[in-house]
């Protein structure tokens, strides 16, 4: 069997309401992330699709969550810009540990 | 903190700093908006309180204004009298003072002169004690006032103002949009860049967080305060700043990616430009500085603003003057307090003194200062409150008679829910029985993206909180022709007139692009230039087709091809100056350039070295955008046009259900949508259709007509319960109005029978627009008409005439939504200023078509209502001012003047008449007919109305047809009102 180099990165999982969450990307954006997943309509609502019409007017009445793997110090300042806007806005942030193969992914010059 | 992590601080700082301004939109999308939108979910209450700090506006009309109201009749004094008395819980109490204010509704302690015996000193002296006033003047720096007016307000200084022209004069600069004769350099480096640059011929800092963080720590700002204070900073030019907000949100548009901006930059330049001017004065101007006068010197900062705001007593001037000057204010504080006690004590003891003898008020005069006061903060809510019960009562008492109403009709007219469609409805069902009318949101529920043959870009054509997901297309004109042709056509059309032209391949392929100028990327495009051309081409003559079916892959791989080989065509004559080259080889060129095929002999074929063919492909893939990703896209793009049939019967659905419209159709179905004619009038969109985004309906109303007549969809809406006969035709209309004429459209394949129909139905809008124009014209200006002839002649003049400065009242006057069956207001004379969508609850058992309706259409209505009710109770903070200052400034917004703010709100002409308010400030009274308990199901999923309605931002009452009772929502409850 081949071995697989792992490296050990921080991957946090941001939870916040639909209508905030181009302020998260537009942060992450200038943090420098290469990437980011985002996971739309967590709440269940809006998730019924396009036969029920529900998300006409609604768009903004959901959650969303952007999950980002990057580095330690990144990972801190994304947390330090994040901490003034939950002071004043629901949402959460999880971070976790977590391993990656493929550091380039990842990693930005 | 690493840097990183600082700078993406500020920005979050930054953004919740500029939650608080509210939307802008350009001028030529003018949509109204809450002001306060940004503080919706706080109670109504502590919102205007926060206004009145940011915006400096006043939430309520003047108590001259409110007695006027009164005196006219539009407030029962029966609810004012009801409204007093439970404020004071006491009959004698409330009377007094009401009949105090009745008979002098312009007085105020201010205006009296008076010498009293002292009695009220003790109040003030309370006030005016020193570490009272130091606490006061510490709030007022922290958190009230910015530095700059601080500063001014200590020294009589004009920093505020030199630095909001400073930046004033840079964001006009920096944010024009091709209109200026001279172009700011370095513009392409972003806004604080630029300005950097030219200020310091070099860049001192690497970016705008940066130098905002370098200014604030400068400034000696604690950092718990930085938000508030950049609150404050961003406040003093509101519309520059929410225009910079709109901008950075919206990356696609066309000059926020070529000249980009943001409120941080804003923001560190804003500081800088204070930290030069104030350095200039040589005075205190930091925090630091500021913050340690207070704490030492506080008398001498307590004179000198007394001076500086106009708050010294008058008689002392000199002598406070000379006190400042010979530098002994804290000696002189006391007896300036004394004597400023006295001074107020005089004019209240004035003023309450003559309520207590015409109210015959048996209460002491310390005990009334202390009432009145309270008084003073609830005043406003009072009055309020009483104008909306006295306009409840009004409508529910006429909705009361007409509950057990029932309707058919022989023809259906569905109209938007804009509050002037009313008039129009009920002069024609007064006119004739056979009409059946419907109020629906003016888009019919069918949000598009429209590209205009003219525009060559998208525009949204439904409510601005909505993003359309479909896109339709004009094709040039009604023949029959199959549409590849026809798009081929064009791209030849357009290709061989830009040849002529000086601009560059980049334009000329963006412009190109996609045929038709589909954003790229999404981005709008809008180069001066390319839009003129494009108006040249295509000029306006009758109605074109539009195109809503969807594309086979096949026309799309067809319509992608046939423009990747024009532009070819194109490349090959200006790069390598080759003409008629033949298809074949253009074809080896588009295969090659997309990688499908290797290059081989083309080189040798085209008569030109290897070396030139790489280069030409090259520029191909690059400049001519010809290769695989922007293939892609333009496939994406051309995927979004039109709709499937499933699409299609999923809109006439919905629309049809949720007015209650599903059986009993008649012959014709008219679909009217409105729009508005004026001459140079930026606030033109303003009299649009705001569920069209500030645009006319018509485009709306055709696609929606289209989809219904489909006999597809007819098929899908029968499997689906709904049956539309064969002889049911939709008919699109548009009602201006401005001059309340209807014209339709589309009418072409109507069978005899049905245009028959058609010439009568025509002859009776003419004559239900006529006595609606007649209506109209009373209430405006000049407009005393007797006759509807000379009614209709004078509403046309106000379209065309370009010094009318208010070519309708529009949607002034706008005080309720009511969401119901038509039968419950049919005959109710509302004059034009109630928003009415229809519906039927008996066709909604879950509820989801009232939860649409509550949080679009009925929001859309709030936020009309708000712009109207704030840009009345204070037209010069909440308002932009006389139309007769403004300045258009490119085509964002309009200026007071040569130089200002960038001013939002409607202008005083459209909710003023001779200087008084026409528009009545009501918070929108919304009636819907439909079982409480369904209602209240309802609000429990759609958060943004339950936040309307728990934060008193609305009046909402409930009919229950069932019980046949009205619920008024009050106090955490829904509780009966006795009609």
């Amino acid at each position: 069997m081949s071995q697989v180099e792992l490296h050990k990165m921080k991957k946090l999982e941001i939870i916040v309401k639909g209508e905030d969450l181009q302020f998260v990307l537009d942060l992450l954006e200038r943090a420098g992330v290469p990437g980011y997943t985002i996971i739309h309509n967590l709440s269940g609502k809006g998730s019924h699709g396009f036969h029920e019409g529900h998300l006409l007017f609604n768009e903004e009445d959901v959650l969303d969550m952007v999950v980002v793997v990057t580095d330690e110090e990144k990972s801190e300042a994304i947390l330090e810009g994040l901490l003034p806007f939950f002071n004043k806005h629901s949402g959460v942030v999880f971070v976790s540990e977590v391993m990656v193969s493929r550091l380039q992914k990842f990693k930005t010059s | 903190m690493s840097k990183l992590g600082e700078r993406l601080k500020i920005r979050s700082i930054v953004f919740l700093a500029g939650e608080a301004l509210p939307f802008f939109w350009p001028m030529r999308t003018f949509t109204s908006r809450n002001p306060l939108h940004g503080l919706r979910s706080l109670p109504f209450r502590e919102a205007v309180k926060l206004g009145e700090k940011y915006f400096k506006g006043k939430a309520f009309l003047s108590r001259e204004q409110w007695v006027e109201l009164l005196k006219k009749g539009r407030i029962k004094e029966e609810f004012v009298r009801e409204e007093f008395e439970k404020f004071f819980g006491d009959k004698e109490l409330a009377e007094g003072f009401l009949r105090f204010i009745l008979n002098n509704p312009k007085l105020s302690p201010q205006s009296v002169n008076f010498v009293g015996s002292g009695i009220l000193k003790d109040f003030f002296k309370e006030e005016l004690e020193l570490s009272r006033v130091r606490e006061r003047l510490l709030r007022i720096l922290k958190e009230e006032e910015t530095l700059s007016e601080f500063v001014d307000k200590l020294y009589g200084t004009e920093i505020t103002d030199e630095v909001n022209e400073r930046l004033i004069r840079f964001c006009a600069a920096f944010l024009d949009e091709g209109q200026a004769v001279f172009e700011l350099p370095y513009r392409e480096e972003g806004f604080f860049k630029a300005w950097q640059k030219l200020s310091y011929s070099k860049d001192v800092f690497d970016s705008s967080e940066d130098a905002l963080v370098f200014a604030l720590k400068e400034l000696g700002i604690p950092e718990e305060l930085w938000e508030e204070q950049l609150r404050l900073e961003l406040f003093k030019l509101r519309g520059w700043a929410s225009f910079i907000n709109w901008r950075s949100s919206n990356k696609f548009y066309y000059w926020q990616q070529i000249y980009p901006v943001d409120l941080v930059d804003y923001l560190a330049v804003r500081l800088l430009t204070y930290i030069d001017v104030a350095k200039e004065e040589g005075l205190p101007f930091t925090y630091k500085e500021l913050f340690r006068l207070v704490e030492e010197k506080t008398e001498e900062v307590f004179l000198r603003r007394e001076l500086n705001t106009g708050s010294v007593v008058p008689e002392l001037v000199e002598e406070v003057e000379e006190v400042l000057k010979c530098k002994n204010p804290s000696e002189y504080f006391s007896h300036y307090a004394e004597a400023k006690a006295k001074f107020l004590s005089d004019k209240w003891e004035g003023y309450l003194l003559k309520l207590k003898e015409e109210g015959k008020l048996k209460i002491d005069l310390p005990k009334l200062y202390k009432l009145y006061r309270r008084f003073e903060e609830e005043e406003g809510f009072m009055w309020l409150r009483a104008l909306e019960r006295s306009y409840e009562e009004r409508l529910l008492k006429g909705i009361k008679q007409n509950v057990d109403k029932v309707k058919k009709g022989e023809v259906q007219a569905l109209f938007c829910i804009d509050v002037r469609s009313e008039r129009f409805r009920r002069n024609l069902e007064e006119l004739s029985d056979r009409y059946q009318t419907f109020g629906i949101a003016g888009f019919f529920g069918v949000p598009v993206s429209f590209i205009e043959l003219e525009k060559g870009h998208e525009t949204y054509l439904c409510p601005v909180i909505i993003r359309p997901k479909n896109v339709v297309l004009e094709l040039m004109d009604k023949k029959l022709e199959p549409e590849i042709e026809e798009l081929h056509k064009v791209s030849e059309k357009i290709l061989k007139d830009l040849k002529n032209n000086v601009l560059t391949p980049y334009i000329t392929v963006e412009a190109i692009g996609l045929l038709f100028g589909f954003d790229m990327i999404g981005k709008t495009f809008f180069p001066l230039a390319y839009a003129k051309l494009r108006e040249k081409l295509f000029p306006k003559k009758e109605p074109r087709r539009l195109l809503i079916d969807k594309l086979t892959k096949e026309e799309a791989v067809k319509i992608v091809e046939t423009l990747q080989h024009e532009l070819i065509v194109f490349a090959l004559e200006k790069e390598l100056g080759l003409k008629s080259v033949p298809y074949y080889l253009i074809d080896r060129l588009r295969r090659i350039a997309l990688e499908e095929i290797e290059d081989g002999e083309t080189a040798k074929m085209l008569g030109i070295t290897e070396e030139r063919l790489k280069e030409f492909i090259h520029k191909l893939r690059k400049v001519y955008k010809i290769d695989r990703g922007y293939q892609q896209l333009y496939l994406e793009k051309l995927a979004k046009v039109g709709f499937t049939p499933h699409e299609k019967a999923f809109f006439v659905e919905n629309a049809l259900k949720s007015i209650g419209l599903t059986e009993n159709f008649g012959k014709l179905v008219l679909v009217i949508g409105h729009g508005s004619t004026s001459e140079n009038n930026p606030y033109e969109s303003a009299l649009d259709c705001g569920a069209c985004g500030g645009d006319n309906g018509i485009v709306n109303a055709r696609v929606f007509s289209a989809m219904a007549n489909d006999k597809k969809v007819r098929e899908i809406l029968r499997s689906r319960g709904i049956e539309i006969p064969d002889y049911t035709y939709f008919v699109p209309g548009l009602h201006n109005t401005t001059t309340d004429e209807v014209e339709f459209y589309d009418t072409e394949d109507l069978p005899e029978e049905h245009k028959k129909l058609l010439e009568e139905v025509k002859k009776d809008f003419k004559v239900a627009g006529r006595r609606t124009a007649l209506e109209r014209s009373k209430a405006m200006p000049l407009g005393d008409c007797k006759t509807e002839e000379e009614a209709e002649k004078f509403v046309k003049t106000n379209s065309v005439d370009w010094t009318q400065v208010r070519p309708e009242w529009g949607l002034s006057g706008n005080y309720a939504f009511v969401i119901g069956r038509r039968e419950l207001t049919e005959g109710l004379n509302l004059e034009g200023r109630v928003f009415l969508h229809s519906y039927d609850y008996r066709k909604d058992p879950k509820g989801l078509l009232l939860e649409t309706i509550l949080s679009g259409p009925m929001f859309v209505g709030h936020w009309i209502n708000m712009e109207y009710f704030f840009s009345t109770t204070d037209n010069e903070n909440y308002g932009s001012g006389s139309k007769v200052y403004h300045n258009v400034v490119g085509r964002i917004g309009v200026m007071t003047g040569n130089w200002s703010d960038l001013r939002m709100g409607l202008p005083s002409q459209t909710v003023f008449l001779d200087g008084k308010p026409f528009h009545e400030p009501i918070r929108l009274i919304v009636v819907v007919e439909a079982p409480l308990n369904l209602v209240q199901l309802v609000l429990k999923g759609v958060q943004v109305v339950r936040e309307l309605v728990g934060n008193q931002w609305i009046n909402f009452i409930v009919f229950d047809p069932e019980q046949k009772k009205f619920f008024k929502y009050l106090s955490g409850d829904w509780k009966e009102v006795g009609v």
